[in-house]
């Protein structure tokens, strides 16, 4: 939080969120649904948020690294599991400061305007986006051999989640037939977080329709009971699975060097 | 004895209370045959469990009360061969089919309540007809179990105003039929809300459709004539505010299309227009496939549409609409932007082309792939192309300023309280 950085992206953050969604409901009549305002805010969240996660949280752990606070750190009794998890829980608070702050000057806008307001979904989404990227942040940190590496690792990773492998799938959609394409992009929604998120929006906003005929099934078995719980179990996959890699990556380094 | 006396009393109050509890000493079948030819029989509140057939000119007349159920898959009410029928103010309830109606002319059905019926009305080979002010509420379960609430085969000169439909599978079928109007109906929840298939010389105005699969699904008809209608959230799968097939001398004017999947699907359609209708928030606007040059798409207002026009690379006419992502100026003040505006967007033309591609929708590689085409397609000549958007909607967004002192204070409270904790923190 002392990061002139993080400053930066928490006025930047809440800039554009508050911009937008003051923009977008003034513009446009209130209506439930999936319409150009809730696409721009679920872009919005699914461009900035990991964008800015990935990049501080993946220098944080990096400059460790570098600077040698890390090495120092182990001479402490404090085990690698206790380092990554102090990390993590410390990348979420300063991601959810930045978080309430923006929906603070959304409430306050909604109080002068009336027009403008925040749907409840959208927080949770915000809460899951940290939760899932500060994970993969530490990981792509602890990749890392400095501060630069990491900030590019973050950015290739951000780019392929945000767009390259849609675009791989929808180039691949043009030589394959549809139902070869239905069951890569199930895949890719599973592989890929920000994919992950965006298809909690439309599950959670019971507006899997959205996602057109081809995915009936797939969407319908999501909405079921067991699909929800399988959503959660994948979530939490999604959490502790880089978390436990990135421990793996640091015990490794440890004993190289 | 008292007590005896007074639980003998209440009884007899409760039982005459009761509407079906008056004594019937004739069917209603009965009462219809001594009715005199062209003259008015009045029914007080009973409830009559039988199948009747008209043949004569009669006037049926309900009162608040009067209920008429059928106790097999018959019609409760079966007219053929009837030269003038009006029936007025009666409950049809928990039957398969209402009225059925067959080589007969002049028929008149005003207030009528059709109360969980698997089909409201079903008339064949009729003319001059009236359905006014029916409210008909279906059974629930699929649509495929259940039947329409109008249906009309073969007939001419027919008017439908003022019903409330809801919970069937069809609000009104039309096959066949010349000369209908359909006006101020309400028809919401199933799946089509008119379903005019080889129609000729049909208009819809001031209907409304609400959460159907499809508002208006309009089938291999010509000159009709849709205008002042009001279609939203038609937003299931497949669904779409109106679909318009393989027809001709078709009018969309001024209609509103709101929060639907897709608001107008126009496929095979030739010589039709589509002008003055405001097109607000829906997943696609307008579909063409199979279009032809002689479609016209003019003065719509496209507002808040994640995509606003899509083809199938066919062409149509599309001149002089308000798109509000238009970013091109008005140098001489004509009203008209002084650029094109290109709607061509290839995941838009995928979409139409490949289903799958829907689940990229709006997604945030789909929003930077349209910038691009936004910049490339500039070029762009005949594809979806509208060489004069006007400058300026024809729409106004009615908005209610209402402001709320204690979300103000809340939000202002919150604001000040987090950046006291991060400076604080900075300081520490």
């Amino acid at each position: 939080m002392r990061s002139r950085w993080m400053q930066l992206v928490a006025v930047l953050f809440v800039f554009v969120f508050a911009a937008i969604s003051l923009i977008q409901q003034i513009a446009l009549p209130d209506f439930n649904g999936f319409t150009r305002q809730t696409a721009s805010f679920l872009n919005l969240l699914l461009f900035l948020l990991p964008l800015f996660i990935l990049t501080i949280g993946s220098m944080g752990v990096a400059s460790d690294l570098e600077s040698g606070w890390f090495s120092l750190l182990k001479t402490y009794p404090m085990t690698i599991t206790q380092y990554i998890f102090g990390k993590y829980i410390a990348l979420i608070l300063s991601f959810m400061l930045i978080l309430c702050l923006a929906f603070a000057v959304v409430l306050g806008m909604s109080g002068i305007s009336g027009q403008v307001h925040l749907p409840l979904l959208f927080v949770g989404l915000s809460i899951m986006t940290v939760l899932l990227f500060s994970s993969i942040a530490i990981l792509c940190g602890s990749f890392a051999k400095n501060r630069l590496h990491a900030l590019a690792l973050s950015l290739v990773v951000w780019a392929v989640s945000l767009l390259l492998l849609s675009y791989a799938l929808m180039a691949i959609g043009t030589v394959v037939a549809g139902h070869v394409l239905q069951k890569l992009t199930i895949i890719m929604l599973h592989i890929n977080p920000a994919e992950w998120v965006r298809f909690g929006y439309f599950l959670f906003s019971d507006q899997t329709s959205v996602l057109g005929p081809s995915f009936y099934s797939f969407t319908e078995f999501y909405s079921s009971t067991v699909g929800y719980v399988l959503y959660a179990v994948v979530t939490i996959l999604w959490i502790v699975i880089p978390l436990v890699f990135a421990k793996w990556v640091l015990m490794k380094r440890g004993r190289q060097a | 004895m008292k007590r005896v006396l007074l639980l003998v009393i209440l009884f007899i109050a409760f039982m005459l209370s009761v509407p079906q509890a008056h004594a019937k000493t004739k069917t209603l079948q009965q009462l219809i045959d001594e009715t005199p030819e062209n003259g008015t029989l009045q029914l007080s509140n009973v409830l009559y469990k039988e199948n009747v057939v008209i043949h004569k000119n009669i006037t049926i007349k309900g009162t608040e009360h009067t209920v008429l159920e059928s106790l097999n898959q018959k019609p409760v009410i079966q007219i053929e061969n009837a030269e003038h029928v009006s029936i007025n103010n009666v409950t049809l309830q928990n039957s398969y089919l209402g009225i059925t109606g067959e080589k007969s002319q002049h028929l008149h059905f005003e207030n009528l309540h059709f109360k969980n019926m698997r089909s409201g009305i079903q008339l064949y080979n009729t003319n001059n007809v009236t359905l006014k002010h029916l409210k008909i509420t279906g059974i629930q379960g699929h649509y495929s179990n259940k039947g329409n609430g109008i249906a009309l085969y073969n007939s001419a000169n027919v008017k439908v105003q003022g019903n409330n439909i809801q919970h069937v599978q069809d609000g009104v079928y039309i096959e066949s039929v010349n000369h209908i109007s359909l006006s101020e109906n309400k028809i919401d929840n199933g799946r089509y809300g008119i379903h005019f298939m080889y129609t000729k010389n049909a208009q819809a105005t001031g209907n409304t459709f609400k959460k159907n699969v499809t508002g208006i699904m309009l089938m291999m008809s010509q000159n009709v004539k849709m205008y002042d209608n009001h279609l939203y959230d038609q937003n299931g799968l497949n669904a779409s505010g109106m679909t318009l097939f393989q027809s001709k001398y078709i009018k969309v004017f001024a209609n509103i299309f709101q929060n639907n999947r897709t608001a107008i699907s126009a496929q095979n359609l030739t010589n039709s227009t589509m002008k003055n209708n405001v097109l607000l928030m829906n997943q696609s606007a307008i579909e063409l496939i199979r279009s032809n040059e002689k479609n016209q798409v003019k003065r719509n207002n496209f507002i808040g549409n994640i995509v606003n026009l899509r083809s199938d690379g066919t062409g149509s006419q599309i001149v002089q609409n308000y798109y509000d992502d238009y970013a091109g100026i008005d140098v001489n003040n004509d009203g008209i932007g002084d650029r094109n505006y290109v709607a061509l967007q290839s995941f838009g033309q995928w979409m139409v082309r490949q289903p799958a591609y829907q689940y990229f929708i709006e997604s945030p590689s789909v929003v930077l792939l349209n910038e691009i085409d936004r910049q490339t397609n500039i070029i762009e000549k005949e594809q979806l192309v509208d060489q004069e958007p006007l400058m300026q909607s024809t729409m106004t967004i009615e908005r209610k300023n209402t402001w709320n002192f204690w979300k103000l204070v809340l939000g202002v409270g919150l604001v000040f309280t987090i950046l006291w904790f991060w400076r604080k923190e900075i300081q520490g």
